[in-house]
Formats: structure tokens, sequence, C-alpha cells
């Protein structure tokens, strides 16, 4: 089993700060991310200077426990960038997807 | 004209040498890749670096921080100049926000979400048992942003230590 205790003790940190797991801009799957990626900010009139990237691999770019990246991935398609980015406030329904109990959770902390 | 695009491949292109780091909770993680094996599997086949780290995300940011001080060639100064690219909320971008960088969410995984519902939830949950990074929560925890989002929340802003 792949415990993350880095995982368990940071909860505590995400339930007192809940923004601290929000990201600063949303793509839908791996093949919309433009290059660069500031890209992704300068829509929002936001100035950034990304040097360098961290990239998640299961299920982000590889299929989980896949040391490859994804076929789609390799070959790609036509980029729409843009019209796939979501911006935050333009997210709908959140509740919806929710169970009662993590509603409630996040209710009293949020 | 359609032009296909090799999203990988753009991508390290534009982030060349060790300006990409992959950091995954397997794969270089030393709790569970403990010979690294899986780290220099991965490593071969995208022909990017895997940080080999001790502290799972999302806790794991001063190493990050210490791999790009180690090779300045980057051209790192600070951790506002690192995106991190990923998949779950609790990990990916919670790591973001404590090292102070931009964080881009990758909301439908590999699989889009749908998909994963009707398809292939059984073949993930399946896959997932052998090293359960609980599938139902990171199902689950999707609905977190935009739920926080509608509450007027939003990530806090990386910024310049030199502004």
């Amino acid at each position: 089993m792949n415990l993350n205790l880095s995982a368990s003790v940071n909860i505590f940190k995400l339930l007192a700060k809940p923004s601290l797991c929000l990201p600063h801009a949303t793509i839908a799957t791996f093949d919309n991310l433009p290059v660069p990626l500031d890209k992704l900010f300068t829509q929002s009139g936001k100035k950034t200077d990304i040097r360098a990237v961290v990239l998640d691999k299961d299920d982000c770019f590889a299929y989980p426990e896949s040391s490859q990246v994804y076929d789609a991935y390799k070959v790609g398609r036509q980029p729409s960038y843009f019209s796939s980015l979501h911006r935050p406030s333009v997210f709908t329904c959140p509740l919806e997807y929710m169970d009662a109990k993590e509603t409630e959770m996040f209710r009293s902390f949020a | 004209m359609l032009r296909k695009q090799k999203c990988f491949e753009a991508l390290r292109e534009a982030y060349p040498g060790r300006r990409l780091l992959i950091v995954s909770n397997t794969a270089g993680a030393s709790s569970w890749d403990r010979d690294g094996k899986l780290a220099a599997e991965v490593q071969k086949a995208t022909g990017v670096a895997v940080l080999s780290h001790q502290v799972k995300k999302p806790g794991c940011g001063h190493e990050i921080m210490a791999y790009f001080q180690k090779h300045p060639e980057t051209g790192v100064t600070g951790p506002h100049q690192i995106a991190v690219v990923g998949d779950r909320l609790a990990t990916d971008m919670m790591l973001a926000n404590m090292m102070g960088s931009w964080g881009v969410w990758v909301k439908d995984g590999v699989v889009p979400h749908q998909q994963k519902s009707i398809v292939s939830t059984m073949s993930s949950l399946a896959r997932s048992s052998s090293h359960t990074d609980a599938p139902q929560f990171s199902r689950s925890e999707r609905s977190l942003a935009p739920y926080l989002f509608a509450r007027g929340l939003s990530a806090p802003e990386p910024s310049s230590p030199f502004e």
C-alpha cells in the first residue's frame, strides 16, 4: 500500500486554509497545456516568468502505473488551448457532485 | 490548417534539460520506489529527469527547491518561477501553493472523467488496489475546486521576493 504520510499531515493545513488546494489555472487534459505555460496566465492579466515545470506522472501525462507517455499525448491532437481553458469563475454546479458528508465538512471549514 | 502538436515533445522543447522535472508519488518516491527502479524506467521512457524524494507530495517542496538550486542552469531563483502541473488537488496543487509556485490543474487526468466513471471505473479500481491512492477520494476531490471557487476562494498568488 502506498501510504502518503505527507498528505495526512498536511490535511490539517488544508482544513485551516482550503484555498491551498486550489489551482491558478485549469485545463481539461494534458494535451491542452500551452507552451510556454505563461500563456495560461496572460489571459487573466497576470504576468508570470515560468522557467521550470514540475510535472506529475500518474493520470497526468501517463496512465497510472505506466512509465510511458500516454500514446495520444505523444502523437497529440490539434491544440485547442484557449477554447478548453476553464476560468475558475465559470465552474458550475459544484454541490451536485459532492456527497452530503463532504459538503457538510467543507461548509464548516470554508 | 490542422497542425499536429506533439504536446509532450513541445513541453520538453519549451523547458529543455533540467527545466522539466517529473515529481511523482510513485516513481522516485523513496518509500514506494525504494531502489529507484521505477524512476529510472520513467526517466528512460520520457527523457525527463525524475526527482528522487524522501517526502511525498504535497510536502516535498524543499526537495524540489534544493534540486533547482543545485542546477542553476535552469535559471530558477525562486518558487514563483515554477509551475506545478498535475491532476490532484490535495497533492499537486497543494504542493504548488505551499511552495509559492503556480498550480496548473489537469482536471480530467488521462481518461476524461465521464468516460472514467462509466467505462473504466472497475478497471481503474482494480488497477489502483495494489497501490491505493484512494481512487474514490481523487474522484470526489474534483468537485472541491468548483465548490471553493464558488465560495469566492482563490489560490494564493505567488509573488516575487524582489517586487
